[in-house]
């Protein structure tokens, strides 16, 4: 508890004093009468002000969130006694705002003031996500006035509670579907031969083989039986690779962002085809959650992928980091504005180690700003080059490139990957 | 908030030059001179976010008052109206540094300071009436105001203290 005397009580205090002081000395009562009414107003506000502990809980709050939505919180204030009017400041993330507030008023920002405080109170704020990312409100600050403002008592309340709000949905229709598939059961139709539903070929009948898969059309015409070979349906692994190594400042921020965005539309997509899901994110740290499905799962992931900030991270750890995540059969999505040529050399590991990758570069030229100068000029012709040599020398390795340009939606890469691996597969038959 | 502040501050400041411009000291420019210099410390102490400028307005034109009174000149405004301004001076002054250390209701808070200025107007007033004419000279009176001094410090003093808020 924090007891805070206002300016206005040291005024009112020292010209009472010097007012009786000043009328002894010239006495006559004129600077007595202005005198001692400031010292009845300091006498009345220091009386009327009480220190009532106050403490204020979160009882309700949202678990997550989409961009954009508005959720109700509940606070509740209890004190031993009445507290007056009390402001509070609710302490939000910068990507929260209020927008209502039931049983208080909104005096500006994240900031309520409620006109009393009984024993207990409880206020419905309804807050707005205007951005995604790991949101939290508290801890909560409440400052208590006197009656005629003379100090005010400050409490901080340590109840805080976070969430998640997810990137406004982007829908995907079409998908980038992994080569290789898990033993788990799913939609994916494997390319090994067992039990499913989709037709392989026909062999001929060995002892043993389940009689329901014997192929009478098929045996009628020949001298022994055939049985049907099938296509077990399958799961997939996807091991999404979201690089957010971008210098904050710069403004390529909004990489990070596109690359969030798409990464959690992904995420949802993929999970709702029940395919195994991982995630590497490269900021200022290298952080990585293996394939795995489930609720939880997605919780994990949604997590860390909404807790990406531009960074550098130390590529001596990365490597390691993205092998053990990504691991065959899983599928290797990159989402990458291919600034750093390390990223290119990883991949081109992963590749190499039998590993399905496919990039979708987020493209950077029209954030950058237009050179000035003819060396400048020049400078930027040569990156542009250098990058050019690089989705050359990935795609020479096997590893599809489709460049996300800013006001394409997101599906766009992702049919210029499929179309670039059914052409790749179609060459090799 | 950080625009409410300024605004108040603003308003602070024009209502303590508005007094010093209104009231006429009947030409004395000490007092003039005092006067604008409270205005200026409360300025200062606004600008650089020194608290001790209200209180310096406050004790400063109490001392104004005096000095008036002690020459022998008019209070002209009538006192009350003095109270009034000075008043609503340090409540905006006091709310502008509030605004800066936590969240307030600027709406709430200026009508507070509007209707404690008018409570310390009636006083004034009231108590100029009963008080008109009387002089403060004499041994005994001052001996005995001398005591209601001590008494009223003594007075707040131990009251701040036993209010637990010190």
């Amino acid at each position: 508890m924090n007891v805070r005397s206002s300016p206005r009580l040291r005024a009112y205090v020292s010209a009472g004093l010097v007012g009786l002081a000043a009328g002894l000395a010239v006495g006559s009562p004129e600077p007595v009468l202005v005198g001692t009414a400031f010292l009845v107003l300091a006498i009345v506000g220091i009386l009327g002000g009480r220190t009532v502990p106050l403490r204020v809980s979160i009882i309700e709050w949202p678990q997550s969130m989409i961009e954009g939505e508005k959720r109700r919180i509940r606070l509740r204030f209890e004190s031993e006694g009445d507290a007056g009017r009390t402001y509070a400041t609710l302490n939000l993330s910068p990507g929260l705002k209020v927008v209502d507030a039931d049983g208080a008023r909104v005096v500006g920002g994240d900031r309520l003031m409620i006109p009393s405080v009984g024993r207990r109170v409880d206020v419905l704020i309804t807050v707005e996500a205007t951005i995604w990312g790991r949101h939290r409100v508290g801890p909560i600050n409440t400052y208590t006035e006197a009656p005629l403002g003379m100090f005010d008592v400050g409490q901080m309340s340590q109840d805080r509670q976070t969430w998640v709000v997810v990137p406004e949905e982007v829908a995907l229709r079409r998908l980038l579907l992994p080569l290789e598939t898990n033993l788990h059961a799913g939609d994916l139709v494997s390319s090994l031969r067992g039990s499913g539903s989709e037709f392989a070929d026909l062999r001929a009948y060995l002892p043993g083989d389940d009689p329901r898969n014997i192929n009478w059309r098929v045996s009628s015409r020949s001298d022994g039986l055939w049985v049907n070979e099938r296509h077990p349906e399958r799961n997939g692994d996807v091991v999404l690779l979201v690089d957010a190594q971008v210098e904050s400042n710069t403004g390529l921020a909004e990489v990070v962002d596109r690359s969030v965005r798409l990464g959690a539309a992904l995420l949802k997509a993929h999970a709702r085809r029940r395919h195994r899901l991982g995630l590497v994110t490269l900021d200022g740290m290298c952080r990585w959650i293996g394939p795995g499905s489930g609720e939880f799962h997605r919780r994990r992931l949604l997590e860390q992928l909404l807790g990406v900030f531009p960074g550098q991270v130390l590529w001596e750890a990365v490597e390691r980091a993205v092998v053990r995540a990504a691991k065959r059969p899983a599928m290797v999505i990159a989402l990458t504005p291919l600034m750093d040529p390390n990223m290119a050399g990883m991949l081109n590991v992963l590749r190499r180690s039998g590993i399905d990758v496919a990039v979708i570069e987020i493209d950077v030229s029209d954030q950058l700003r237009e050179p000035e100068r003819g060396d400048r000029e020049l400078g930027r012709r040569v990156w542009a080059m250098e990058r050019d040599r690089i989705r050359s020398r990935l795609s020479g390795a096997g590893i599809p490139v489709a460049v996300w340009q800013r006001e394409d939606p997101a599906e766009v890469p992702l049919n210029q990957l499929d179309a670039r691996r059914t052409s790749w597969r179609r060459q090799l038959g | 908030m950080a625009t409410a502040a300024r605004l108040t501050a603003l308003l602070s400041v024009s209502v303590a030059a508005a007094l010093v411009a209104i009231t006429d000291p009947g030409g004395n420019g000490f007092i003039t001179l005092l006067g604008w210099m409270t205005v200026g410390l409360l300025t200062a102490g606004l600008v650089m976010g020194h608290r001790g400028g209200v209180t310096a307005l406050a004790v400063g034109f109490i001392v104004r008052i005096g000095l008036v009174v002690a020459f022998d000149l008019p209070l002209d405004p009538d006192i009350w109206v003095q109270a009034l301004l000075l008043t609503l001076s340090i409540e905006t002054a006091s709310i502008s540094f509030t605004l800066r250390v936590r969240p307030v209701d600027p709406l709430t808070e200026m009508v507070r300071g509007f209707g404690t200025s008018i409570v310390v107007a009636g006083i004034v007033g009231v108590m100029g009436i009963v008080v008109a004419g009387a002089t403060a000279t004499g041994v005994l009176v001052r001996v005995a105001g001398v005591a209601a001094l001590v008494v009223a410090a003594g007075w707040v003093i131990n009251t701040w203290r036993r209010s637990g808020l010190a």
